[in-house]
């Protein structure tokens, strides 16, 4: 616990040092969350589509967080540095907590926009806070777990977006399924499909962890 | 990977990249105490046989006395520091991920960087960086000490506080060094020239 603290405590530090992972995912969040917020002025969007356009922005913007997880310390080759002092399990664990907190900064400031620019109005608050702080941690997991996969490939890039796609595309199939559903509480099988994507959100949370956790000391000994 | 006690050896080590091998037939078994000075032109493979010691790259051949990774101390020009911690920062860092006394103190003044613990390793010269490395691998009394080039950016303060480390690591375990500085090879009971 101890390592997993330490571990954390430096990727905090070097977040709010250079500032480069929360400024470029906040701006381009807030940019597309904007953008999207012109196209519904003259007509509110339905609450699947403005769920999706929030899933969109959200799950965008942990992908460009994506690079801090593992692939920065490929490029800027402090990788041996922590392959020399630290085991493979509480690297993975901070870098997830750390990707976790990212998006879920990024979500504290685009779901409030987003309301406001797509004018859409929750229904159902609880739904709506759970099902995104649910989202941010399948995110967190999904995109880990691809940056554990291809930090030490040459061709990361091309690599990155083939893995991404299956993995992201469930988590914001079920992200827009449980934010929909917030937006209307009257139909209660449509709360019921939300509440069952919020647990499909958890579950693909663990699922990503857990494989990523695996994996990674394999990843890393490579 | 076996070897005898108190011995560190390599056994027919070989690295190849592609078709190209960089080196075969690595041999050698030093006992503790002792130095070995692994020396070689440019691109011999000095800094790989280095990384395949440390474990921080697989041999393609052969094998070698394979020390866990919390056991071993290892400087090289590309191990990089991260660049936004603080060098007092990164003796507290190591510490606790080797679950170890930090005694950073101590180790900043062992390495000369007194009056530098507030600066990141972004704004550290090449020889504080070295020193910082130095401090860094010594700061949990590793059972071998592997270095690579460590006296290139050192100046003559600098090569002195090396030679007290490498003095206290013969006392201790084991040391390996690249070099192809012949000052340095006064370090070393035996040489393995590459290449």
């Amino acid at each position: 616990m101890d390592r997993f603290n330490a571990l954390l405590k430096k990727e905090l530090a070097s977040e709010l040092r250079t500032r480069s992972g929360i400024y470029s995912t906040l701006l381009f969040a807030v940019l597309t969350t904007t953008a999207v917020g012109f196209t519904s002025i003259e007509r509110a969007p339905s609450p699947l589509v403005a769920s999706a356009l929030l899933w969109l922005v959200l799950g965008f913007a942990s992908v460009t967080g994506l690079a801090r997880a593992f692939i920065v310390e490929e490029d800027q080759r402090t990788s041996d540095l922590l392959r020399l002092l630290s085991p493979p399990g509480p690297v993975f664990w901070a870098k997830l907590s750390y990707n976790f907190l990212l998006v879920l900064a990024v979500a504290a400031v685009v779901v409030p926009l987003h309301l406001i620019f797509e004018s859409v109005h929750p229904e159902n608050w609880p739904l709506l806070i759970v099902g995104t702080i649910s989202g941010c941690g399948a995110l967190a997991s999904g995109v880990t777990f691809c940056g554990s996969l291809v930090a030490k490939s040459s061709a990361r890039g091309a690599i990155a977006g083939v893995i991404c796609l299956p993995v992201l595309l469930p988590i914001i199939i079920s992200g827009m399924g449980a934010i929909s559903g917030s937006f209307e509480s009257s139909n209660s099988d449509v709360v019921i499909g939300a509440w069952k994507s919020v647990a499909a959100l958890a579950g693909l949370s663990l699922v990503f962890a857990g494989i990523g956790r695996q994996l990674f000391p394999f990843v890393w000994e490579s | 990977m076996g070897c005898r006690e108190n011995f560190f050896a390599a056994k027919n080590v070989g690295k190849r990249f592609g078709s190209q091998w960089v080196f075969r037939g690595v041999e050698f078994e030093i006992p503790q105490g002792e130095c070995l000075a692994v020396t070689g032109p440019n691109g011999s493979g000095k800094s790989t046989l280095l990384r395949i010691l440390a474990r921080l790259e697989q041999p393609t051949e052969g094998t070698f006395s394979a020390f866990d990774r919390p056991r071993m101390g290892c400087v090289a020009p590309d191990l990089n520091l991260y660049p936004p911690l603080t060098v007092y920062e990164h003796f507290l860092f190591a510490a606790r991920l080797r679950s170890v006394q930090a005694n950073a103190q101590k180790l900043i003044e062992m390495v000369g960087l007194k009056g530098a613990e507030t600066l990141p390793a972004s704004a550290l010269s090449t020889g504080m960086k070295t020193r910082l490395k130095l401090g860094l691998a010594v700061q949990h009394e590793p059972a071998l000490l592997i270095l690579d080039e460590p006296g290139s950016s050192l100046d003559a303060q600098g090569k002195a506080m090396l030679a007290e480390i490498v003095a206290e690591q013969k006392r201790r375990g084991f040391l390996i060094l690249a070099t192809n500085d012949h000052s340095e090879l006064r370090f070393a009971e035996q040489e393995l020239r590459l290449g």
